[in-house]
């Protein structure tokens, strides 16, 4: 059985192809780093996986069904997005947003307020973000901020999060802090999250399968472990890098590094 | 808060009625108040055949633009979007005008028929004008119904001053609701019915597209289609109150604002708000208009534009304020 994957995917912004004949797997059930240089197609796949970008070919698998075959509330049901620049009307409150990550389960008129109600609770306390409950989104922190969206993909209680740089903006203790909370929405909640990253060391810490794209193809996919190296750094990002093991972690981490 | 915010709904609705009440009773004559039961006298048929119209239609057309405009500042994330900026009123317009030299009647049916159509056209165009490859970009929605809207207003005004007939399109330049009859106010009793039954069906999830695309999208939303709902909602109800009441400013930009000072909420919570805040404020107008300067009228539009425009300002300085503070 497929359970997410992409298929021979082709996406074009106009006659720009950006993404060329991809396939990707997503193995269940564990945290998957998408990494690569900038404009490398990162955030257009994860577009295309979350059915947002039309495809030019090629197909998204979700549970052996292709994903266009999903109504739109049942794909969110299934699959929760966080895009790049997430953007709400200021004056909102936190609760009302991540009330907003209900939607996908609310009927026209039997609306189950009670089940809303708990999830949207323990989104935000998931999130760690139930402090600001009541306070209007433009008045939180950037880490804060980034946090309520979270909680708000959270409240989807989706199997599949996919998570556009959700660190950018943030300083090393709250970027930490993301990045614990993935770890243990895949360890205690099962979930299946795909996350771009920009810090490669975080990369490797924090993920178990690592997807390496260079010009919209995939150069690398793999445990940490094993494509975390000199070489595909020296591919994919045009960095001489030392690559050793990190003591505490037990995983690869990027030492010295220059351009090539 | 809830309460408060519930007061607030209320007190609306109160001040509305009292509203609706003296603006029966008070004009260029004033009635007492046993003249609505009063079945055999002259005051009574004045009342009912002729102040309940008019009254009913600013009340209606206040409501509807507010909700027009709310509405497309929801739906294309632009917070001083207003239904003439994509000159809508300006197509309608024009097509009244044009109609009326060409020698159509000067009917209800025709007038509405004739508004419609011109709104629809404009729409069309501007629409298309806005569309990009990847589908309709709301900014562009603004500009391009700006400049186009500046471009038929020119061909209106020159058709007016060419033919020497502005004087007879007055009422549609400034807006007012003198003539409204019965079948005007059945029209639009109708236009609202309809527009409040598809306002509360999809509320919620025009609620939700007034996120950006992708994460609306990704909250299950069906972007596309609710756009076009909410679009087709705007321009229901804008051409329906300028086929009516001609053009009346500041109400679909205004209106939303103010209600936002007291209720901070999403689009779910404060449509009917806002509804009944352009009733208010547009039944206050019409009123002020009889009255100010009897036993003459005042053009309604501009009174609205002024009172409006006034409003705003106040808004704007409070606003800054409380930064400054
Ligand atoms: N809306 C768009 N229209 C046209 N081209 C686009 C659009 N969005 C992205 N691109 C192009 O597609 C390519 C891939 O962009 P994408 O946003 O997927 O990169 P990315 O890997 O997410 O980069 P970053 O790390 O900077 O976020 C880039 O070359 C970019 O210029
Ligand atoms: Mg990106």
């Amino acid at each position: 059985m497929t359970f997410f994957a992409g298929q021979n995917l082709t996406i074009n912004y106009g006659t720009h192809t950006i993404i060329k004949q991809m396939n990707v797997t997503f193995p269940k059930g564990e945290v998957i780093g998408l990494i690569g240089p900038n404009g490398s197609g990162k955030s257009t796949l994860l577009g295309a996986l979350s059915g947002f970008h039309k495809l030019k070919t090629g197909r998204v698998i979700l549970e052996d069904h292709e994903l266009h075959q999903f109504s739109a509330k049942k794909r969110a049901q299934l699959l929760a997005c966080l895009p790049q620049n997430p953007q709400a009307p200021g004056d909102i409150t936190v609760r009302d947003l991540v009330g907003y990550g209900r939607y996908a389960y609310q009927h026209r008129w039997t609306t189950d307020h009670e089940a809303d109600h708990k999830a949207v609770q323990r989104a935000m306390v998931n999130a760690n973000i139930q402090e600001f409950a009541d306070t209007p989104i433009a008045d939180l922190s950037g880490g804060q901020r980034q946090r309520a969206f979270i909680a708000m993909t959270l409240a989807q209680d989706s199997e599949i999060l996919l998570l556009d740089e959700p660190t950018t903006f943030l300083d090393l203790p709250h970027q930490l802090e993301i990045l614990k909370l993935v770890r243990v929405l895949n360890r205690e909640l099962h979930k299946t999250i795909i996350i771009v990253l920009h810090d490669l060391n975080q990369a490797a810490r924090f993920c178990d399968n690592l997807v390496c794209l260079k010009q919209g193809t995939i150069a690398y996919q793999g445990r940490p472990q094993d494509v975390f190296t000199a070489q595909m750094l020296a591919d994919v990002f045009h960095v001489r890098a030392k690559v050793t093991m990190d003591p505490k972690a037990h995983c690869p981490l990027l030492l010295t590094y220059d351009t090539i | 808060m809830r309460k408060n915010r519930n007061y607030f709904l209320i007190s609306l609705c109160i001040l509305g009625l009292l509203l609706f009440m003296n603006s029966l009773l008070l004009g260029v004559h004033n009635y007492a108040l046993s003249d609505f039961f009063a079945s055999q006298s002259q005051n009574f048929a004045i009342i009912w055949q002729l102040r309940l119209p008019r009254v009913l239609a600013a009340a209606i057309v206040g409501a509807l633009l507010a909700l027009a405009g709310k509405l497309l500042q929801t739906v294309s994330n632009n917070p001083i979007a207003d239904p003439s900026l994509l000159g809508i009123n300006s197509g309608a317009n024009l097509a009244l005008i044009c109609g009326t030299i060409l020698g159509v009647p000067f009917t209800l049916f025709w007038r509405v028929s004739l508004a419609f159509l011109g709104a629809f056209l404009t729409f069309l165009i501007v629409f298309l004008l806005s569309m990009t490859r990847r589908g309709l970009s709301p900014t562009r929605l603004i500009l391009s119904g700006t400049i186009f809207s500046g471009f038929l207003n020119g061909i209106a005004y020159g058709i007016s001053i060419l033919t020497k007939s502005s004087q007879r399109f007055r009422n549609f330049l400034v807006g007012g609701f003198s003539g409204v009859d019965c079948k005007q106010m059945w029209l639009l009793l109708i236009l609202l019915l309809i527009i409040l039954g598809l306002t509360i069906y999809f509320a919620r999830d025009i609620t939700i597209i007034g996120l950006n695309d992708q994460l609306s999208q990704g909250l299950g939303s069906r972007i596309v289609l609710i756009r076009s709902v909410a679009v087709i909602i705007v321009v229901l109800a804008t051409s329906g109150s300028v086929a009516v009441g001609g053009n009346i400013a500041f109400i679909g930009l205004g209106i939303p604002h103010l209600v936002h000072y007291f209720d901070k909420r999403d689009f779910k919570h404060v449509y009917l708000e806002i509804m009944c805040f352009g009733s208010v404020f547009l039944m206050f107008c019409d009123l002020l208009a009889r009255l100010l300067a009897r036993p003459f009228e005042l053009p309604l539009g501009g009174l609205s534009a002024i009172l409006g425009g006034g409003f705003l300002i106040w808004y704007v300085y409070r606003q800054s304020e409380a930064v400054v503070a």
